[in-house]
């Protein structure tokens, strides 16, 4: 399919895309700016090909009929073409790849991340609207702020001033009932005196 | 986790919702594309040398992000502050306001865009790009980026994009993903049920409570209100389980928002009677709204609410 339109999803007309600043759509009108990269051009990669194994040659872990062609490089196994991972310089076989072992060194594949300073400003903060509640969550925030003060980040944040001004949030909160429920205490025994 | 942290570098345009928010940046050999919900991070990573093409479409985008509205809720305080302190300014003022918003209007309908990027398996909506000049800022980066790793076209790509398929095959005829969740939320759950049931009663009852004032009523109400905070939190934790539809989860925001700005608006209130009746001490807090002024707002306020309620619960999708 040629580029089609955000909008209406019709594709675009050549010779609007031929002038490289901005294409019409003939059916909806909009004005789309585009551009191609090499990319679209680049010939599919075809199926990955193995050669079979010959009497009395390595042969692959998962795939006996198939040649050997590298060692796993955490577990040893022998990987066929078709089974091996190259990933940062090193071979592995899919077993240990998918096992989890390469997360604990990467975060290349990581594809989502629980902010917990976001959660503790949060639950900080968004009971002020019934304050009542913070009597309750400010120890809460306290705690996720701390517990959680040395995990990782966002993959692209840098600061840990989420934190903090939960921390501090959570702090002015547990003050702030102390200091009520010692006033009322002392009202109350003075109404006694 | 180890946090071998890789350098991101920020990417024109951001978007930020209430709750959820978009941003593009770049590493080392790929665009990251990171959208939150606030207590969760989820990222999608598109090599440079495997984007096929990048595609800007002006269309009209009415997008309310949080700075826009923090802009408008000081400017509207900052009006009511010198309504009262400087009335010779205040039709200026409206008049300044009125003014930003055929503004923001202008640039909604003019001078915004949807933006697409095209792989050979993928297309993606990337919603961070929504003003035209933030558009255009982050496409100038990114052809740089890309033109460094797959080069640039020697001949002219127009006549030959006709004989190849751009983005995956299926997705032709298919709408792009506009998120990571899957669609197969449900527009009304029993939890949303009860949600609305109980706003509706709590209407019902803070307009009953304003012909004759009935303690154990007035109790009922406070009990009303405590179901619907935790049937609030409760359709939150059914959304991020993608059981529930986005728009459920929008209303229980808006009504706690307007249960809690009702509660300070009530204790202000109650501190500026006490003032003007010349009173001293603590006011006491109060759970519920009691004053005249407050309750038909509140009562309103619920009543509304439900009704949108009702609508999206029975919304086709």
């Amino acid at each position: 399919m040629p580029v089609p339109c955000n909008r209406c999803n019709r594709p675009l007309p050549k010779w609007g895309l031929a002038t490289q600043h901005a294409a019409l759509c003939p059916e909806c009108g909009a004005r789309n700016i585009v551009r191609v990269f090499p990319a679209l051009f680049y010939a599919p990669s075809g199926p990955v090909a193995t050669e079979s194994a010959a009497e009395g040659e390595a042969a692959c872990f998962d795939h006996p009929g198939k040649r050997a062609v590298a060692a796993c490089s955490r577990c040893g196994r022998f990987v066929c073409q078709l089974c091996s991972v190259d990933f940062k310089g090193a071979v592995w076989c899919p077993s240990c790849f998918t096992a989890g072992e390469y997360q604990t060194k990467t975060v290349e594949f990581e594809n989502s991340r629980t902010l917990y300073d976001s959660t503790a400003l949060v639950v900080a903060v968004a009971p002020l609207l019934m304050w009542p509640f913070t009597a309750l969550s400010a120890p809460i925030a306290l705690f996720v702020a701390l517990r959680y003060w040395n995990r990782p980040l966002s993959l692209v944040r840098r600061w840990r001033w989420r934190s903090a001004l939960a921390v501090a949030i959570a702090l002015c909160e547990i003050g702030g009932w102390t200091w009520g429920i010692a006033y009322l205490l002392l009202k109350a025994r003075a109404g006694h005196g | 986790m180890a946090d071998t942290r890789q350098k991101y570098r920020k990417i024109p345009g951001r978007r930020r919702g209430f709750i959820v928010s978009a941003s593009l940046w770049t590493g080392a050999d790929h665009l990251l594309a990171v959208r939150s919900a606030r207590f969760q991070e989820q990222y999608k990573r598109f090599y440079f040398r495997d984007i096929q093409a990048i595609v800007i479409t002006e269309a009209p985008r009415f997008v309310l992000s949080m700075p826009l509205l923090a802009a408008a809720a000081l400017l509207l305080t900052g009006v009511l502050i010198v309504r009262v302190l400087l009335p010779a300014l205040d039709a200026w003022l409206w008049l300044l306001l009125a003014a930003l918003t055929a503004v923001w209007i202008y640039i909604s309908m003019a001078q915004s865009c949807t933006c697409r990027l095209y792989t050979a398996v993928s297309r993606e909506d990337l919603p961070s790009l929504y003003r035209r000049w933030t558009a255009r800022k982050a496409l100038a980066e990114l052809e740089l980026r890309i033109a460094q790793v797959q080069g640039v076209f020697t001949e002219d790509w127009a006549e030959a994009v006709d004989v190849r398929a751009l983005g995956p095959a299926e997705a032709a005829s298919q709408p792009a993903a506009a998120g990571f969740r899957p669609a197969a939320a449900r527009p009304r759950t029993w939890v949303s049920d009860i949600f609305l049931a109980s706003l509706f009663a709590d209407a019902g009852i803070t307009l009953w409570l304003m012909r004759a004032p009935i303690s154990w009523l007035a109790d009922v109400s406070v009990a009303l209100t405590v179901v619907q905070i935790a049937s609030a939190i409760w359709i939150f934790v059914q959304r991020h389980r993608g059981i529930l539809r986005i728009g459920m989860q929008r209303l229980a925001i808006v009504a706690m928002l307007f249960i809690g700005g009702m509660t300070y608006a009530q204790m202000v209130g109650d501190a500026v009677s006490a003032a003007l009746a010349g009173k001293r001490g603590p006011i006491a807090a109060r759970a519920r709204p009691r004053s005249g002024i407050v309750r038909p707002i509140y009562s309103g306020g619920a009543a509304l609410l439900a009704i949108a309620g009702f609508v999206l619960s029975f919304k086709p999708e």
